[in-house]
């Protein structure tokens, strides 16, 4: 026997080593891991209306008629057009909220378990919502100095959180500064940052015919150079006051080419800093040009497959061509929006709960950055603009709230399991379920998503086309939305998985290990 | 061919090589060798059967027995009909008359039960069964006959009562110590196949085990190369790992070129090439027996098939074995009791890319249950030529043999609906063959869309089965306008040589 070994040992690294299989290269996961961008949890805030001012007498003059200051208990309501103002009064309605008032209330956001927070404008403007700039570089008062946001961006740092701004650079307000200056003097340096001419109503070219909104002429090196091209440029000064990325207003108006100066200067100034666009066309073409969108087309085929509008196997092969077409790596940039400032709430827009919470166990499971409206937690309510903008409930905030103890099981559930952040998505071949993998290259990492938006419940056998999961493995839910006893747990089949769900159920499913005594089939197919 | 378009010309000699290759689209007919054929002289060999192994009558049917706890295993997997190599080689004329190319044989090593897969030595054959010497004049007399033959390979463990295990479990310093995994938290002591403590696993991160089993010139899979067998169905290939499997593969094409290694793996097939030249498809079996049983619909069936085929690769697909039943199975008139739908799931296996894996007895429509009663003696009274489904099975084996495009044609999709269609095609358009069936329990009239380039408008359908009523079908305009009656299948060709001498095929391939 001993011989025989001692001659077998002596082939070992002869024979078998000709036949060595090259082992494959690791997986790209946890490259992915270590990105934050990746399947990140973006929390939105409109800085005036989260957090009520500490002393808002104090402030009160920063407020000036038409402008009016509203109490905390107030819900925004739609108002006049003011035509001297070329806007609407709501878009004049504050509520005090600032940076340093943001900043006490940081630990809400970090308990939630959100990764980002995105700040919508605050940069010198006139109107509330700040998207009709005067200047770029200032922090309005109403809002702060860039003292508060540097403060704010430590603030966030300490706590684990990324800061990502909100740019607005197609246009500026029609007040700005250098707008009137233009418009006034043909000879004005900033003659040519606009396109001023009398074939424009108005005399300017301005964003969607909004008069109040005269947009910038990129055209214009001196433009770029300002806004993202040089040292000192918006984009760049912001990055290094502790910003780590931005949202980029009405994207598509920019154009591939410049968007792709602004996202390189961008990671030049800050490695690994996020460039992610308001993009309302299909995607793919676009992620060339940034590092990653606000997914309005998932968001479309999330919302009409819980309104019955899209059939799920239609869901699921649409979905399938969009993350094909995208590429999964800017997808898991992406944000998964359903609601935000320009939609109405998630609770308004989706009253039946069932549904609602269909439609968010999607956002937090399929792949993308999750963008959690502020008060989408605490299940407010509010239509079109300016109703979405409520401010915050902050008596809500309690933990027999059921809509903020759901979310808190969203986020954990997304903490929980790296193939919902960072996995690759593969359809399941469904027809009246949604159904698909997040996978890595460790099969046990493996979640099946399958929802049932319909109205009865349906049992179906879906082919999963995943090669390591070996037949008859036993799959546990790890969402809990649906009691146990409406969905017998499924186990894994040559292929297929058997899954029986109540009207709106939706379960995650992931493979348990059987305890065999020490022997698993997944020893050599990890 | 000097008409040849782009399409064509991109697929040319693509088709000739396939067919020089044996292991696609063939045939193969498995055999338990204990149950097909009974022994010449039984009485001589009654003393290899000693208790507790029984030895049953041939017109005995396998039933369940009890647990043996002093063995740890069934009583039922110590039942012995008796049949051997030499009494399978008697009855090669049958699998020949069928027109199999393969004979694929359960496990013949030395193990203590009846199924073997329990190995004591893997480069001896179980006494009941014969020797190394009767093995290879089966291989010979199989080559003769113009067929091939397959093992099947059990390298993820061992049976308990095997020499190396029992020096290994006895002594901490056995030089075969590492070939298992030892240790307090396994059950029994030893890492054991799916807690089957009669099967403790092989340790295949032990470099010395891996030149046993394949990497050294007299290893198992390569001496039993050697001496004739043409390829290795590997058990629980799934347990042995994407590195090893490959490794073995390579060992296998190394000592014959052209060799088959097909694993017996139940997930989801696409990654498992080239660690493998083909899988066993459990999920097309799981499928074609739900869509014959009416669980699913044609659509559903055609999109997963299609994904199916596309993810795992034509050429895998064409080596890769197509089983609606085998010996861990109930038998297919078992789980298909309507003969009809029964047809219906056979055409699908005799059609579609792949290897059509028969197993013994299903030509004669044999039933049977879960373990052990899919396992009964093979009925040679049934077997004559009067048989219905014999008759069957010979013609649609005749099918997959005469229409190249069936054994090694690409595949393509014919959208349909409530009919699930495809199409199998070559570079010339002559070698096309149709495949229409209807799962329904009621006739079906639907328009289907035929996309391929070359076919020409109102050609006519010819029916390669005989199951068509009624008028000639024939395209027009990419369109098939059929009706199929309940559970109907359709099989059809192009007629490109229309009598007359007038073809409007004649300038395309």
């Amino acid at each position: 026997m001993k011989s025989t070994l001692a001659a077998l040992a002596a082939l070992a690294g002869t024979a078998l080593a000709a036949l060595a299989v090259q082992a494959a290269p690791p997986g790209p996961y946890e490259a992915r891991e270590r990105d934050w961008r990746n399947g990140a949890i973006v929390y939105q805030i409109i800085v005036d209306r989260f957090v009520p001012a500490a002393n808002l007498d104090a402030k009160r003059a920063l407020y000036p008629a038409p402008k009016t200051l509203r109490p905390w208990t107030e819900v925004p309501k739609p108002g006049p057009y003011l035509e001297d103002q070329k806007l609407a009064a709501h878009e004049l309605d504050f509520w005090g909220g600032d940076l340093a008032s943001a900043i006490t209330r940081l630990d809400h956001v970090r308990q939630l378990g959100a990764d980002v927070l995105y700040l919508n404008p605050i940069h010198l403007a006139w109107t509330n919502h700040k998207y009709d700039a005067f200047d770029f570089q200032a922090i309005s008062p109403e809002y702060g100095t860039r003292e508060d946001f540097k403060r704010l961006a430590a603030e966030a740092k300490r706590r684990g959180l990324k800061v990502v701004m909100d740019g607005v650079f197609n246009h500026m307000g029609r007040n700005a500064p250098i707008f009137k200056e233009a418009f006034a003097n043909p000879k004005s340096t900033y003659r040519a940052w606009f396109a001023i001419g009398p074939q424009y109503a108005g005399g300017a070219r301005t964003w969607s015919g909004v008069q109040n909104l005269p947009e910038l002429n990129l055209e214009n090196p001196a433009v770029r150079r300002h806004l993202w091209g040089g040292a000192d440029s918006v984009v760049r000064s912001y990055l290094r006051d502790g910003a780590d990325g931005w949202r980029l207003d009405t994207a598509y108006e920019l154009g591939p080419a410049y968007l792709r100066e602004l996202t390189d200067a961008a990671h030049r100034e800050k490695p690994g800093s996020l460039v992610v666009g308001e993009i309302v066309n299909y995607p793919a073409g676009w992620l060339r040009s940034m590092d990653a969108v606000m997914n309005f087309t998932l968001r479309d085929i999330v919302l009409g497959l819980a309104q019955g509008d899209i059939a799920p196997g239609a869901a699921g092969r649409m979905t399938d061509r969009l993350v094909r077409d995208a590429g999964i790596e800017p997808l898991l940039k992406s944000w998964v929006v359903i609601d935000n400032h320009d939609l109405p709430r998630i609770a308004t827009q989706l009253p039946k709960t069932p549904t609602r919470r269909l439609v968010q166990a999607l956002q937090f499971t399929l792949p993308g950055a999750p963008n959690l409206y502020y008060g989408a937690e605490l299940g407010m309510t509010g239509g079109v603009d300016p109703e979405n903008r409520g401010p915050m409930r902050w008596d809500l905030v309690r933990d027999d709230n059921a809509e903020l103890a759901w979310v808190r099981q969203l986020v954990a559930l997304r903490k929980a399991h790296r193939a919902l952040r960072v996995g690759d998505f593969r359809l399941v071949e469904s027809q009246r379920l949604f159904a698909f993998e997040r996978v890595t290259d460790r099969v046990l990492d493996t979640r099946i998503v399958v929802a049932n938006p319909g109205d009865t419940t349906v049992r179906e056998r879906l082919l999963v086309p995943n090669a390591h999961l070996m037949d008859d493995t036993p799959m546990a839910d790890v969402l809990g939305l649906v009691p146990a006893a409406l969905a017998p747990a499924p186990s894994f089949g040559p292929g297929f998985i058997t899954v029986e769900l109540p009207p709106q159920g939706v379960v995650v499913l992931q493979p348990q290990p059987r305890s065999l005594g020490g022997y698993s089939r997944y020893k050599r197919v990890p | 061919m000097d008409y040849a378009n782009r399409f064509d010309r991109a697929l040319a000699g693509v088709f000739e090589a396939r067919e020089a290759d044996w292991r696609n689209g063939a045939v193969v007919y498995q055999v338990l060798v204990d149950r097909f054929a009974p022994s010449a002289d039984l009485a001589a060999k009654r003393h290899l059967y000693p208790e507790p192994k029984t030895l049953r009558g041939w017109d005995e049917t396998p039933a369940k027995g009890r647990y043996l706890d002093s063995h740890k295993l069934w009583s039922h997997e110590i039942d012995f009909w008796g049949g051997d190599l030499a009494s399978t080689a008697a009855k090669l004329q049958h699998v020949q008359d069928l027109g199999a190319d393969v004979l694929y044989l359960n496990p013949i090593c030395l193990a203590y039960t009846n199924h073997k897969y329990d190995a004591l030595d893997y480069l001896a054959i179980s006494p009941e069964y014969g020797t190394r010497a009767d093995l290879r004049a089966l291989a010979d007399d199989v080559h003769a006959r113009g067929m091939k033959l397959v093992l099947d390979g059990v390298f993820n463990h061992m049976g308990r009562q095997s020499p190396p295990f029992q020096q290994a479990q006895a002594s901490v310093d056995s030089p075969y110590r590492d070939w298992f995994v030892f240790g307090e938290q396994f059950a029994g002591g030893a890492r054991a196949w799916w807690r089957a403590e009669n099967l403790p696993e092989l340790n295949l991160e032990n470099p010395a085990v891996r030149e046993h089993l394949y990497g050294a010139p007299d290893s198992v899979v390569r001496s039993y190369l050697r001496d004739g067998v043409d390829g290795w169905r590997l058990d629980v290939a799934f347990d042995i790992g994407f590195a090893y499997l490959h490794e073995l593969t390579l060992a296998a094409h190394e000592e014959k070129p052209g060799s088959l290694v097909v694993g017996e793996i139940a997930n989801y097939p696409q990654e498992w090439y080239p660690s493998v030249d083909a899988v066993m498809h459990f999920a097309l079996r799981h499928l074609t027996l739900r869509l014959a049983n009416g669980l699913l619909d044609a659509s559903t069936y055609g999109r997963m098939v299609g994904r199916l085929i596309e993810d795992a690769g034509i050429d895998n697909m064409l080596k890769s074995w197509i089983y609606l039943d085998n010996h861990d199975t109930p038998r297919l008139a078992t789980t298909v009791p309507d003969a009809r739908a029964r047809r219906l799931a056979q055409v699908l296996q005799f059609t579609l890319p792949g290897a059509p894996n028969l197993y013994y007895g299903a030509e004669i429509d044999m039933a049977g249950g879960d373990d052990p009663e899919m396992r009964a003696p093979m009925r040679w009274d049934l077997a004559t030529g009067e048989h219905p489904v014999l008759r069957w099975t010979r013609q649609l084996i005749a099918l997959k043999r005469e229409h190249r495009a069936l054994r090694v044609g690409n595949y393509r999709a014919i959208s349909g609906h409530r009919l699930y269609a495809f199409e199998r095609f070559t570079d010339r358009v002559a070698d096309t063959v149709l495949v229409i069936v209807n799962p329904a329990g009621e006739a079906v009239t639907e328009t289907l869309m035929v996309a391929n380039s070359k076919l020409m408008d109102s050609t006519r359908l010819i029916d390669l089965l005989g199951t068509h009523e009624g008028e000639d079908i024939r395209l027009g305009a990419s369109l098939l306008q059929v009706t199929v009656p309940a559970h109907g299948v359709l099989v059809l060709k192009p007629d490109t040589a229309p009598p007359g001498g007038y073809s409007n095929y004649k300038r395309v391939q």
